[in-house]
């Protein structure tokens, strides 16, 4: 036996409900204003923000192939294919993400969980394969230059500088697209480690 | 009819009304309904006030761009939450404030009974409001999230709608939620 009377569940539960609502009015039709003025920046400045990564893509394809058009040294014209690839590769997985984006903080909180992974996922492939096709022309690009300044070595004509400069050009450059792009990676990953917490802290049926 | 009653009354209207394109006063009905409900719930999940602020905005322009789809589905009540808990749950994920003890609890075995009269008995209904708000938000997320809802006046069936979690699970949640909130009311009412 007790000292002291537990309260009955429900007097417990009404006696919470009240304190927590307590003191709670709702914003006045000024302060609902205020909010909605705020949604509306907000809005236009999510809008802005994407319409600032897309004409930043519209820069990046409308110069490569430009410069595709422009340039007629094969190493350069390597390069730029390959850039080419590893901005496409990111744009497609990032209009892919644009889609629904309001839509699943309507749905329920293991679509909304599982959506917030797939998006993470989609990003995390973008710049792996944005990777992997910057190594693919790397690759291609060596084989090339190899190639030919063995063809130029038999022919007699001078190689060795124009090549190395190309070769050293190429491999700084993707290197440090490639460093760049392994530090996104990085945080897609830790993102995704995040997702996967909190998939297990929801636990089952969430 | 009550005033909810009237509030709830005034959304459905606005609704209707948002078919023909009113989407400015179905908002405009929903914040005066469920905003100072929406402020508690950004200040659970986030407890640094400028932040929650920002949630809290966050949470209203995902209501904004949402209540266009909302074809009565569900109530519009756990729509609302829903939606403020899954931008929750977002908005943890992006700021990473999961805390290592937001796991726990979800185990652990209902309280035991106290034999001497409570802290919490004892104080005042404003200490006693100041105390549960700063002790919800430290409960761990899974128990956080059920025991909110409970306190905004969700029946376990809404909850689960809200959670997407079957009745059965939100009542055991509700338990071990009860239990960590009169320990942790005890705790700090004793510190």
């Amino acid at each position: 036996m007790t000292t002291h009377e537990e309260p009955r569940p429900d007097e417990e539960l009404e006696a919470w409900q009240s304190a927590w609502t307590e003191g709670e009015i709702g914003p006045d039709a000024e302060g609902r204003k205020r909010i909605l003025r705020a949604v509306r920046r907000r809005s236009l400045y999510y809008a802005l923000t994407i319409g600032a990564e897309f004409l930043l893509l519209v820069v990046s394809f409308s110069y490569l192939g430009i410069a595709l058009v422009v340039v007629a040294n094969p190493w350069s014209r390597g390069l730029l294919w390959g850039l080419l690839g590893a901005t496409a590769c990111v744009t497609v997985f990032g209009l892919l993400n644009l889609r629904g984006t309001y839509r699943a903080a309507s749905e329920s909180l293991a679509a909304h969980v599982a959506l917030l992974r797939l998006r993470i996922e989609r990003r995390l492939y973008g710049v792996k394969m944005a990777w992997r096709f910057l190594a693919v022309e790397m690759v291609l690009l060596s084989a090339f230059a190899t190639a030919r300044a063995l063809v130029q070595n038999a022919a007699g004509e001078p190689w060795k500088e124009g090549v190395l400069l190309i070769v050293s050009l190429l491999v700084g450059l993707t290197v440090f697209i490639g460093a760049f792009l392994a530090f996104v990676a990085r945080l897609e990953r830790r993102e995704l480690e995040e997702v996967a917490r909190m998939e297990t802290l929801l636990g089952p049926g969430a | 009819m009550t005033e909810t009653g009237a509030a709830a009354a005034a959304v459905s209207a606005a609704s209707s009304g948002a078919a023909g394109g009113d989407r400015e006063a179905r908002f405009d009905a929903v914040l005066a309904l469920y905003g100072p409900a929406l402020r508690r719930v950004a200040s659970a999940y986030e407890r640094e006030p400028a932040r929650a602020e920002d949630l809290f905005q966050d949470i209203a322009l995902a209501l904004w761009e949402a209540l266009p789809r909302f074809r009565g589905e569900s109530s519009e009540r756990t729509f609302v939450y829903r939606v403020a808990h899954n931008r929750g749950v977002s908005h943890a994920l992006r700021h990473r404030t999961l805390r290592a003890g937001d796991g726990a609890g979800l185990d652990e075995a209902v309280e035991l009974a106290d034999p001497e009269p409570s802290p919490e008995d004892r104080a005042s209904a404003s200490q006693r409001a100041a105390r549960l708000r700063e002790a919800v938000p430290l409960l761990p997320m899974p128990l956080r999230q059920v025991l909110m809802l409970l306190l905004e006046g969700l029946t376990p069936r809404e909850i689960g709608e809200v959670l997407g979690l079957t009745e059965n699970n939100v009542n055991v949640r509700l338990s071990r939620a009860r239990g960590a909130l009169r320990r942790s009311l005890r705790e700090g009412g004793a510190a």
